[in-house]
Order: structure tokens, then C-alpha cells, then sequence
């Protein structure tokens, strides 16, 4: 380490990549004597640098306050890998020298570029490559709330309250970003308790009714006696009734006091009835008022809210199943006249009759009592209770033992944690969960609310919300110290890949029959699960961010100038090259075409947007959502470059921005992102041009007029010209005037946009499938990639040479790739802490 | 059974490590206190701390009202000429850009020369943006990177770890716009940099909240007592069971994985030592003020919301400490409500054309015209024993850019108001040497607010012309 160097750095950034990357020279063992790479460097690497770039910056001279001396020793690239890279992405990408002094040769600049290349990446592929390390990965906003639903089967949006995720590596499940702020966790818990009261019903919660129908309360259809205790006797043919509201529906107790009028009734059969006349009850009273008072029959019944009937009629013979009894047959009897008189005598009190017929009498009706709910309908429980509650404790008096209660928690809970820990759980940890169930009941709470709560702690539990991967306790690493996944770590890596999700049952079945290792079993999985609705994540989660479609959402446009931009179309926008996305997936077409597809999916409304008429093409195909797949013949676009949702978000609120279309193609489709500008160059984009009366396309030439812009501009500028027929909001400009053209490295010229994404998807193809790669495994691996990943990647995309490229294909690489089934143990001396 | 669990919870706190403040009831005492409660309808032996805060608080060893800080952060610098006022020391008008501060002239400082050397490019590139926000509350240097963050403690958080425990609520962390969700934020820095200002540790950045609603139940948490009482219990028994998972799972893993799980820990520990401060709290002065649900989209009422709810947080005494992002570092709002259409981060690339220059100079004033609304909030409080909450407080309002245009990481346009209780002498325009490092005021904050730090940052010494 020169002290050169030492300057460069605050100490801590020292101690982060002196440690990790000299661990890295001395793994790989490779420089110094006998290495014909470090043999070379001094008369090939070094020669050119001290030729072309010392003058500016040396230990005297340090432009951009970079010092290149160091660079004479071959093994300082490891070291400072950093400042080694952003060299040869100046000199790679043509930025460095300046124009304004001498530049090297095409060929030297290649000798350069090579050299630097060799130097930092000096990585022999012929090794197996490194698995590389992942950090324990928080769940993030979309994973947290596809989990939920598919733990439970129901939607219960709360992730809306989580804070953004920040991004890391171009995506929001990065690892090492994802972190855990105490505001976080609050909400974790907020939200677990809001999932678990919905999930789980708590009948305790009802507040139950009482309703009490007696005396006047009860109407009679037919001849009546009020006895001494406001009693109705009901002669033959005669029936009684009652009617109420009820707040809540659920299920309710219903006690209904009386008995036959005589002795020599006994056994009395009767029925009660809904209002519409269905039978809810059928029994015999038997007891009589001749020789007690009467008796309570009580039975529980379903109920809607709202007003309700009940009506008791005495039955001719018994009828022992409720199934068998018949409706109602005097319904009719029970009229608004019938009601209007109940309703006018309701209060007013009953006359008692002294002298009457008692043998006339057939049934006493003395009091109706209606309580409940005592528990939801069947139809009103939470969809996804019945899979949480696997029995509910059996009681005994309204009592259940502790070990019954714990049996039945138990029960219901493995299962459930199984699924929400991705994995085998330990017995015992199972019963630390039941215990709070137990406690719940200890405190005189309900089962379910026991439930409810043992759910809340499975979701702020660690295993839920991080997915942590350890060794097996058995497991042996392999001899390059990785440690192969086991099937449920697979299982995982690959749903919250494909479905930002948690496993389904058949991948955990898999994992537990140890069958998901098995690469034929493994594609097999892969192909199903692409064509699962659940795959819709990989547009929504991986395309939009790889193309940044999320960048959409809150980009302003002037809206007198561009009258048509609103969220609708914006939406629409972005689930157009969701959908290119997802069919080229699914149908496994080469990666390419998301540049030179010559059909879209549009709605109406991007159609009437873009001037395409679905109905005049006959090839039109319709999917579910209002988009149609429609050819795009005989129109100037071509592929996402010009898609409308690409072109808004590298536009000025204003203005298009040549500059910034050209850095997306750069970083996105040929996957070099241009060198970042020196520090304290103001943006041209910035500066506002109206004023001036110039074009963009001369406000950037007199830009690359300035020899520490230019060489870059020159291949930022060209590649952005190509869509200039499009404007801020990506709609086509008729304009004779308007220059499209530009060219492209090598000499390859074009006009307008479509043009240039068929030259791109031609010569450039195979640089485009190394970029999907490099973003595929970056998302799916949660982490950056590392030089150490380069080998890998560029196996993958020479695997798929043939077919060119297949997207579908190019997942199928990253999931049978090593660094996604192995991971490498964090070692003590990896430790970067300060 | 659940006694017992609770009587071995006693001794320990959650987390693996890490001192726990020690809260102003026993945990058994407030256990026990739990027990009676879930019968009876009140606990009078908890006495209400609200009322008695301003009482048994201290600061800077002084009793009386306790000292509050607030930071308010705003992107893309300022007009420079515009936002330097004339004259200095005592003998000073406002400037331009100032003038919606007049009524509270007295009452601040506006202090120039302050840099943070940190947020230079260095051989770190561009990135000027993501810095400024980075370096902004911690004078440190973040490590360039997409993914392995790595920052500094803030000042708010040195002093929000230091008086945890008196205080429902350590500190909040409030934005106007959530973290952008897609690529990278600031040339090779990691977004993390670029929309948070408050940094937990060097390695955690406190995520903010943009929605007033969620802020404010988070402050002041809803409900009746019997549901709260509920809840802290019910919570109290999960996190007991929780973190025996950490502690398993933390056995078992590497030194990075070990980080991402202490922060589950020392997220445990807090929410314990909140249940344990609510319990204490008498939530009958839950303040009045409507605060609507969901998404706030006008940038006026929805800045002017999250002042509200820092008024009342402060008023309570629910929080001491609280950060605000007005927006994240290289905002691109379009600033309608005064005509500006174009978006702000691309205006601040003026190089002197006059109209930009005047489109920003309008937003310049817009945006402190909310920092006067907020003042104008605080100093309306009258606080038990005199003066107001203003007089109580430290607000830093500020750029950690100056000129937007150049990026320039000096010279840096800060105002502070209030006096900390009359800890600092108010009413100037302190024009410090040039370079001198952000740092050293924040080590005078610190020391007003009675929780002194050796060093912050590029810090090199105290702000001695404060007092």
C-alpha cells in the first residue's frame, strides 16, 4: 500500500478494501512471479498509462484528485479495484484522454482496455467459479405482501404503510440495503396483529344482543287467551309469532318457552318457522300448562342482518328430522293486516282472560328469547381461517384443559409456521408459539384470540421476515468452502425469484421428499412456474425496475404542453412493456426482441395515445386485462426503445433529452454505463434552451465542443438522436424537420428510432443477453454482482448462443447456476466492521 | 407459566447487547402494574409524565423545559447572493430570501461559512447530490456504493441514543417523498444515501415517513386505555417469544447477517421500551389536531401537516428530536404554487441565466417561508415557567449545497433558530471563517441539548460563537 495511495481514502474505505480484496489476492494466488500477466504489464499496461495519462495525474499533478503512480505495480489492482475499474470504464469508453490532448491508437487504447481488464479481473474461469455470499434478506414491500396473501389466501393490504424500500444494485431486494429501522419493525407489528384479526376470527369480539318477545310481544294469528302470567293459549289452528331486528348476522341461540295446553296432548309436536315459512325447529313439547308452567326448548339457528320471523305452530304428527318437515302452510294467514295489528297492540298491554276453555286449549306460547351472535355465520368467517384453525380445543363445561388447549394450538400452528418459516420447525419452537396461546386462554381470552396473537408473533418473528441462509448442522462445504442449498433454501431462492413469493406446497412437498435438486425436476419447476400467474412478479418487481418503469410514477409533465399525460396513461404505459416482457418470458422468445418487437399490447387508451387502430388489425389478439396484442407494421416504432413509457421517463418535463435516452440504452441494453461526468461539470441537460433559440441537437454539439464532455457525449448524443421523431411523452412527431439520424461505432448509420433498435438488436444482441443476465442474477441473488460473477455470466450467455438468446432460456441459466445454488459461509476475516 | 416467563424477562432486556436505558418504573413493577391493570380501569400509582416532563427534565444540567432539535433539510442549494444576508454580527438585515423570517429575526441565527468537506467529490467522482444529503446531519464521507452502505452516525441520533427511554419516541424521521424505487439514485450511490439525512449507526439509515397520518399515530398511538393495556401486553409476550428466535438464528450466522438481525434486535428493544413509556403516559393530552389518512399530494399542506404533527410531538413531549426532509437530495418537485413549472433540480443548474435564477430565488423563498411557518408553530406555545417552545428549541433549517449550480459544499446557507433555552445568543449573522467544519455546530447542538459528543464527522472543535 503507498502511501499515495493512503491519501485517497478515508480510513474506513481503507479497511473495507484492503481487507476483502487482498482475502481475494490471496484466494486466487495468482501476480507475482512466474505470472505472465504481471510480466506483461510493465511494458504493455503500464507503458501506455504513463505514455497517455501520468502527465495529469501523478503525485504532483492530481487532476480529479487521482494519482495513477501506483499503477507501475501490477498487484495494486486488486487492491483498489475501484479506482482500477473507473480507469478502464474512462478509457474502455473513450472519455479518457481528453481531446484536447494526445490520444492513443485505436489499437493502443484496446491494449489498455485489455490490460486493465486482465489486471482486475484476474479471475481464470477455467477455476470453478466462487458461489459468492448473500446477506440475510429482509422480506420487502412487494415480497411481505405477496407472502401474506399466499400464506393465507386472502388480500390484506398493509406493505402501503411500510417505508419505500431503498434500492440497491438497480433493485429493491438488495440485501445489503434492505434494513430494519425501529419504525419498521413497529409497523411490522402493527401489520402482523391487523393480519391476524382478519385472518382469524375472535368470537368474543361480538358483543352479543338479547331480545326478549313476551305477553304483548308476541303476535297470534287465530284465537287467543292471555292466561295470568300473560301466557298465549292457542286453540287448534291457531299459531304465534314474533318479529325483530338484528344488527349483526351470525349465529343465534333462540329459547322459546311453552308447552301443550293439556295433559292429554302430550307428546305436542310443533315446528318453528322463518318468515318466509322454512322450517328452522321441529320438537314435541313435553310439558303442559294444565300441570306446570311449560318448558324451554332451545336450538341455534344462521341469520342475516335485518328484520326477522319466527313463527311456532303446533304440528298434526310428529316429524323427528328437521329435513322432513314441510314449509309453513298458512304463511298466507301471517298478512300486512296480521302485522299492522301486532305492530298497533306492541306495548300496550295484554287484558288477562279469567274464564276460559281450558280443555279448547292446545299450546302455551309464554316467551321467545333471542341471543346471539354467538359466532359468525359460516359464510362470514375469514376465507382463510379454516386453513390456520386446524380444530379448535375440545371443551368440557365450557372449559378446556391446558394441555387440550396446547394439543389443539399445536395442531394448527406447525403447519402454519412450516409454510411461514419456508422450512422444517423445530417441535419445540412450535410450542414456545403455543404457549401464547395458552396464556391467552390462562388470561380468560378466547382460543382464537390465542390464536390470533400466536399469528401476530409468527409474522415479526426473524424466520418469517428475514430469509436467512445457515448450514445444516451437518453439512460439509465443498473444498472451495461453499456450501450447497439445501432443498427448502432452494425451494425459497426460487419462488421469491420467479414470485417474489413464498414457496407454494408442491415446491415444499419437493424440498421434503429432497426431490428439488434433481435438475430434471428442477426445470420442470422453473417451466411451471413461469406460466403461473404468480410470474406476473418478474414484470412488476424485475422488468420494471431493469427499465425503470418505476421511475414513471411522480415524472411531471408541463400540462400545457402535453394535455394528455395523466396517471391513466402512464399506467397504461408501463403495462405495455410489462406485457412485451412477460409474453417474450413465457413464450421463451430471444431476449432481442424486447428491442426489435414488431408487435405491442396495447388498451384503448394507449392505442387511441399512439394512432393504432386494434380493430384494423386482423391479427389483433385480445388477453384478459383490455390490452390486445397488435402488430405494429407500417408504424415507426420497434421494441421497448419505443415504447412510450421508455421514452417519457428519459424526457425533460419540458423537453426530450437525447442525452439521457442515449444513457439508457447504454446502461440498460448494452449494459456499460457511461463514466460519470467530472465532479463540477453543471448538467447541460439542465440548462434551459428555449431561450436560446437553438435545437437540442445544436445545444449538444456546442457541449461536445468541450474535450472533457465530448468523448463521451459522441456516443451518449448518437444513440439518443435516434428517438428524436418521439417526443417527451413518446408520442411520434410529424415534422420534416426533425434530424433522426446518427452512428453508431463502426460506422453504422441509421435514421429514426426503429433503425437503430434493429441494428441494436442485431449487431448488439449478444451484449444485451449479458445485460439480462447480469440483471437476472443481481435480482435473483438479492446481491451485486462481483467480478468473480463475470465468468459465470458470460457462460450463461454462450450457453444460449443458439436460439439467440432465449429469455426464458437465460432464467433457466441463473437458477442452474452455481452462485444461485450455492452460498458461500461469511468467514471471520471477511469481517469489514471498523 | 407466564408469570415466570416474565419474572426471567425481567432481569435481561431483549437484545443480545447494548446497555438498556433504564425506564423511570422497574419492569416488574410495571408488569405487576399490568397484572392489576387488565380488572381495574385506571393505575393511579403511574403518575402522568406529560405534565410533570418539563418538570424533571433537564438539559444542559440546567432544569426546567427540555432542550428540542429539529433539522430540516431542503436539496439542490440556493441562490447564494439572494440568500446572504447584509451586515454581520448583531448589525444585519435579511436577505431577499429570507425575508418571510422577520417576525423571528430575534430569534435566530443565520450562520454562514460552515463546509462539509466530506461531500466533495474527492476521488469519489460525481455524486454531489447523494453526498450532500449523506453528509448533511453526519460530516462524514459515505463509501461510494450501490449496495454496501456505509455513512456515519448523525447528530440526531448521537443525541436521540443518549436521552432514549425520557421520551415515547427516541426521535422522528419525517419526508415529504419516499425513497426512489428504482436503478440508482445519485451516480453510483445507493438511494439509501439520497432520502435519508438520519443515520441509526454507519451502516442503517433511519427510513422517514411521508404520511402525516402514520406519523402521527406512530407519536401518539390511538386507541382507549383498555386497548392499549391489551396491546402492550399482548406485545410484550410476542417479543418475548420472537426474540428467542433471534437469539437462535443469531448463533448461527456470519458478521453481516449478524448486523441485519441486531437491528431486529435493537428495534425489539425499542418497541419494549415504548410499551414500557405508554403504560407510564397519560394519554388523556392526546393532542387535537385532525390529521386526514392516507397520501398527502399538495406539497404545501402536506409540509405544513408534518410541522403540525413535530408542534404537538414536542408540545407532549412525545419526541425531543426530529429530522424533516423536505425533500430528497436532487428533488425534481415542479413548484406550481409559485409558478414554477420546471423541476427544481434541473433549474439549479442556472449557470446564471437570470430567469432561472429568478425561478429558483422564488423557490428559495417558498421553501423558507415553510421553515417560518413551522417557527411561526413553535413560538406560539407558551411552555409551563416561561418562554416558548421556540425558545426551547433548536431548528436548523438548511442546504448542504450552496450553490446549486456548481455544487459547491461551502459556504453552506444554514439558519438556526431558537436559543436552547438561552443556551445560545440570538439574533446574529454569524459569519464563520471559511471551511469551518458543519461538524462543530453540531457539537454545540449536542452540548445544548445536554448530550455531548467528542466528535462528529470532519468535526474539529466547538462553534464557540454561538454562545
Amino acid at each position: 500500500m503507498s502511501a499515495l495511495f493512503a491519501r485517497w481514502f478515508v480510513p474506513k474505505i481503507l479497511a473495507l478494501i484492503t481487507i476483502s480484496l487482498w482475502a481475494g489476492v490471496s484466494t486466487r494466488a495468482q501476480g507475482g512471479d512466474g505470472d505472465p500477466l504481471a510480466d506483461a504489464w510493465p511494458g504493455g499496461g503500464w507503458a501506455l498509462i504513463e505514455q497517455y495519462c501520468i502527465d495529469c495525474h501523478n503525485a504532483d499533478v492530481q487532476e480529479a484528485e487521482l494519482d495513477l503512480s501506483s499503477f507501475e505495480h501490477y498487484e495494486s489492482a486488486q487492491a483498489n479495484m475501484m479506482v482500477w475499474n473507473r480507469v478502464l470504464q474512462m478509457v474502455r469508453f473513450g472519455a479518457m484522454p481528453p481531446d484536447d490532448v494526445d490520444q492513443p491508437s485505436e489499437a493502443e487504447r484496446r491494449t489498455l482496455a485489455d490490460s486493465l481488464d486482465r489486471a482486475i479481473y484476474n479471475v481464470s474461469c477455467d477455476l470453478r467459479p466462487k458461489a459468492g455470499r448473500v446477506t440475510a434478506r429482509r422480506l420487502n414491500r412487494a415480497e411481505y405482501q405477496n407472502t401474506i396473501r399466499d400464506l393465507f389466501g386472502m388480500r390484506i393490504p398493509v406493505s402501503d404503510d411500510f417505508p419505500s424500500d431503498d434500492v440497491g444494485g438497480g433493485f429493491d431486494n438488495n440485501a445489503d440495503v434492505l434494513s430494519m429501522p425501529p419504525m419498521l419493525l413497529e409497523k411490522y407489528f402493527d401489520a402482523a396483529e391487523r393480519i391476524s384479526t382478519t385472518v382469524v376470527f375472535d368470537p368474543a369480539t361480538l358483543q352479543p344482543e338479547q331480545i326478549e318477545r313476551a305477553g304483548d310481544g308476541i303476535g297470534v294469528v287465530g284465537e287467543s287467551v292471555t292466561e295470568s302470567f300473560y301466557g298465549r293459549l292457542l286453540t287448534e289452528g291457531s299459531f304465534a309469532w314474533i318479529e325483530f331486528d338484528l344488527a349483526k348476522s351470525g349465529k343465534y341461540e333462540i329459547r322459546l318457552q311453552g308447552g301443550a295446553g293439556t295433559d292429554d296432548r302430550l307428546p305436542l309436536p310443533f315446528a318453528v318457522y322463518d318468515g318466509q315459512g322454512k322450517p328452522l325447529h321441529v320438537g314435541s313439547f313435553t310439558d303442559s300448562f294444565e300441570s306446570s308452567k311449560g318448558q324451554t326448548i332451545r336450538f341455534s339457528r344462521e341469520f342475516a342482518e335485518g328484520p326477522q320471523t319466527l313463527i311456532v305452530a303446533a304440528l298434526d304428527r310428529a316429524v323427528d328430522d328437521l329435513a322432513d318437515a314441510v314449509p309453513f302452510p298458512h304463511l298466507d294467514k301471517l298478512d300486512d293486516e296480521q302485522r299492522k295489528l301486532h305492530r298497533e297492540q306492541f306495548g300496550k298491554g295484554l287484558t288477562v282472560d279469567r274464564r276460559y276453555d281450558k280443555k279448547a286449549m292446545q299450546m302455551l306460547i309464554r316467551k321467545w328469547n333471542v341471543e346471539g351472535p354467538t359466532s359468525l355465520r359460516a359464510e362470514d368467517q375469514p376465507r382463510g381461517q379454516d386453513a390456520v384453525i386446524a380444530r379448535t380445543p375440545k371443551t368440557d363445561r365450557g372449559r378446556s384443559s391446558e394441555s387440550e388447549v396446547e394439543k389443539a394450538a399445536i395442531e394448527s400452528l406447525a403447519p402454519l409456521m412450516r409454510r411461514a418459516f419456508r422450512g422444517p420447525v423445530d417441535e419445540a419452537v412450535v410450542k414456545r408459539y403455543a404457549g401464547l396461546v395458552r396464556q391467552a386462554v390462562d388470561r380468560e381470552q378466547s382460543f382464537h384470540r390465542g390464536m390470533q396473537i400466536a399469528i401476530s408473533a409468527i409474522l415479526v418473528s426473524p424466520r418469517f421476515l428475514f430469509r436467512v441462509e445457515t448450514a445444516d448442522d451437518d453439512a460439509k462445504p465443498d473444498e472451495d468452502g461453499a456450501h450447497r442449498l439445501n432443498d427448502f433454501q432452494l425451494a425459497t431462492r426460487l419462488s421469491y425469484f420467479l414470485w417474489s413469493t413464498m414457496p407454494d406446497d408442491e415446491l415444499l412437498k419437493l424440498a421434503e421428499e429432497n426431490r428439488l435438486r434433481d435438475p430434471a425436476e428442477l426445470r420442470k419447476q422453473v417451466e411451471r412456474m413461469l406460466l403461473d400467474e404468480r410470474a406476473r412478479s418478474l414484470a412488476t418487481e424485475f422488468a420494471s425496475q431493469w427499465f425503470g418503469l418505476r421511475n414513471l410514477e411522480g415524472i411531471e409533465r408541463d400540462n400545457q404542453k402535453f394535455p394528455h399525460y395523466d396517471e391513466a396513461i402512464v399506467e397504461s404505459m408501463a403495462e405495455e412493456t410489462r406485457q412485451l416482457f412477460l409474453h417474450i418470458l413465457r413464450e421463451n422468445r430471444p431476449v432481442g426482441e424486447l428491442l426489435s418487437a414488431d408487435y405491442t399490447f396495447v388498451d384503448q387508451r394507449l392505442a387511441d395515445f399512439y394512432g393504432l387502430s386494434k380493430e384494423r388489425d386482423p391479427d389483433s389478439i385480445p388477453l384478459e386485462n383490455g390490452f390486445s396484442r397488435v402488430s405494429l407494421s407500417g408504424t415507426p416504432r420497434r421494441g421497448v426503445l419505443t415504447h412510450a413509457s421508455v421514452l417519457t421517463l428519459t424526457s425533460f418535463p419540458t423537453r426530450t433529452s437525447p442525452v439521457q435516452r442515449g444513457k439508457w440504452i447504454l446502461e440498460n441494453v448494452l449494459g456499460t454505463p457511461p463514466p460519470e461526468p467530472p465532479p463540477n461539470v453543471p448538467e447541460l441537460e439542465a440548462t434551459k434552451t428555449a431561450a436560446a433559440g437553438a435545437t437540442v441537437r445544436e445545444q449538444l454539439a456546442l457541449h461536445r465542443e468541450n474535450p472533457s464532455c465530448a468523448s463521451c457525449h459522441r456516443v451518449m448524443d448518437q444513440l439518443g438522436f435516434g428517438f428524436e421523431q418521439f417526443d417527451a411523452i413518446g408520442r411520434y412527431r410529424e415534422d420534416a424537420q426533425l434530424d433522426a439520424s446518427g452512428e453508431l461505432p463502426g460506422g453504422r448509420t441509421f435514421n429514426g428510432g426503429k433503425q437503430l433498435a434493429e441494428i441494436l438488436q442485431k449487431t448488439e444482441s449478444t451484449r444485451f443477453a449479458l445485460t439480462a443476465v447480469e440483471k437476472l442474477l443481481g435480482f435473483a441473488l438479492g446481491r451485486e454482482l462481483s467480478p468473480d460473477d463475470r465468468c459465470v455470466t458470460e457462460k450463461m450467455v454462450s450457453d444460449c448462443e443458439k436460439g439467440d438468446y432465449p429469455l426464458a432460456d437465460l432464467v433457466w441459466q441463473v437458477v442452474s447456476s452455481r452462485p444461485f445454488q450455492y452460498f458461500q459461509p461469511e468467514r471471520k476475516d471477511d469481517n469489514v466492521q471498523p | 407459566m407466564f408469570s415466570r416467563n416474565l419474572a426471567h424477562e425481567a432481569n435481561r432486556g431483549v437484545g443480545s447487547s447494548g446497555a438498556q436505558p433504564q425506564p423511570k418504573l422497574g419492569r416488574r413493577t410495571l408488569l405487576r402494574g399490568l397484572g392489576i391493570a387488565m380488572g381495574l380501569p385506571a393505575l393511579e400509582s403511574l403518575t402522568p409524565v406529560v405534565r410533570s416532563a418539563s418538570a424533571s427534565a433537564t438539559a444542559g444540567g440546567v432544569p426546567g423545559a427540555p432542550v428540542r432539535m429539529a433539522f430540516l433539510f431542503v436539496p439542490n442549494g440556493v441562490i447564494v447572493p439572494n440568500w446572504t444576508p447584509q451586515g454581520q454580527g448583531e448589525d444585519w438585515q435579511l436577505s431577499p430570501t429570507l425575508q418571510s423570517l422577520k417576525p423571528f429575526q430575534s430569534k435566530l441565527n443565520v450562520i454562514g461559512g460552515l463546509a462539509h468537506d466530506n461531500g466533495r467529490g474527492k476521488s469519489d467522482g460525481a455524486g454531489d447530490h447523494a453526498r450532500a444529503a449523506a453528509t448533511y446531519l453526519t460530516a462524514s464521507r459515505p463509501v461510494k456504493t450501490s449496495s454496501r452502505v456505509q455513512l456515519g452516525i448523525s447528530v440526531d441520533q448521537i443525541a436521540a441514543q443518549q436521552i432514549a427511554g425520557q421520551t415515547r419516541l427516541p426521535s422522528i424521521e419525517l419526508g415529504l417523498v419516499a425513497s426512489r424505487n428504482a436503478g440508482s439514485c445519485d451516480s453510483g450511490y445507493s438511494c439509501a444515501y439520497s432520502s435519508n439525512i438520519s443515520w441509526r449507526s454507519e451502516t442503517q439509515p433511519m427510513s422517514k415517513e411521508t404520511q402525516p397520518r402514520l406519523a402521527f399515530e406512530r407519536l401518539f398511538s390511538t386507541g382507549d386505555a383498555q386497548t392499549r393495556r391489551e396491546r402492550n401486553l399482548v406485545r410484550q409476550s410476542v417479543l418475548d417469544v420472537v426474540s428467542e428466535d433471534a437469539r437462535r438464528l443469531i448463533k448461527k450466522v456470519g458478521d453481516t447477517d449478524r448486523r441485519k438481525l441486531d437491528e431486529y434486535f435493537s428495534g425489539l428493544r425499542e418497541l419494549e421500551m415504548r410499551i414500557a413509556k405508554t403504560e407510564e403516559q397519560d394519554h388523556a393530552a392526546l393532542p387535537d389536531i385532525d390529521v386526514p389518512y392516507g397520501r398527502i399530494d399538495a406539497f404545501k399542506e402536506h409540509s405544513r401537516l408534518m410541522f403540525d404533527i413535530m408542534t404537538v410531538a414536542f408540545q407532549t413531549d412525545a419526541t425531543r428530536i426530529a429530522t424533516f426532509m423536505l425533500d430528497n437530495a436532487g428533488g425534481n418537485r415542479s413548484y406550481i404554487d409559485v409558478g414554477v413549472k420546471e423541476s427544481h433540480h434541473g433549474l439549479s443548474h442556472h449557470r446564471n441565466d437570470p430567469q432561472t435564477v429568478e425561478k429558483l430565488t422564488k423557490i428559495d423563498e417558498y421553501l423558507v417561508q415553510q421553515y417560518a411557518y413551522f417557527l411561526e408553530r413553535l413560538d406560539s406555545i407558551e411552555e409551563p415557567g416561561g418562554g416558548t417552545l421556540l425558545d426551547h428549541s433548536m431548528v436548523l433549517y438548511g442546504s448542504a449545497l450552496s450553490d446549486g449550480n456548481r455544487h459547491s459544499h461551502d459556504n453552506l446557507p444554514i439558519v438556526l433558530a431558537g436559543s436552547a433555552r438561552g443556551q445560545f445568543r440570538t439574533g446574529r449573522h454569524i459569519v464563520c471563517e471559511q471551511e469551518t467544519p458543519m461538524g462543530n455546530l453540531f457539537l454545540s447542538m449536542l452540548d445544548a441539548m445536554g448530550t455531548p459528543a467528542q466528535s462528529i464527522g470532519d468535526s474539529s472543535g466547538r462553534l464557540t460563537a454561538l454562545a
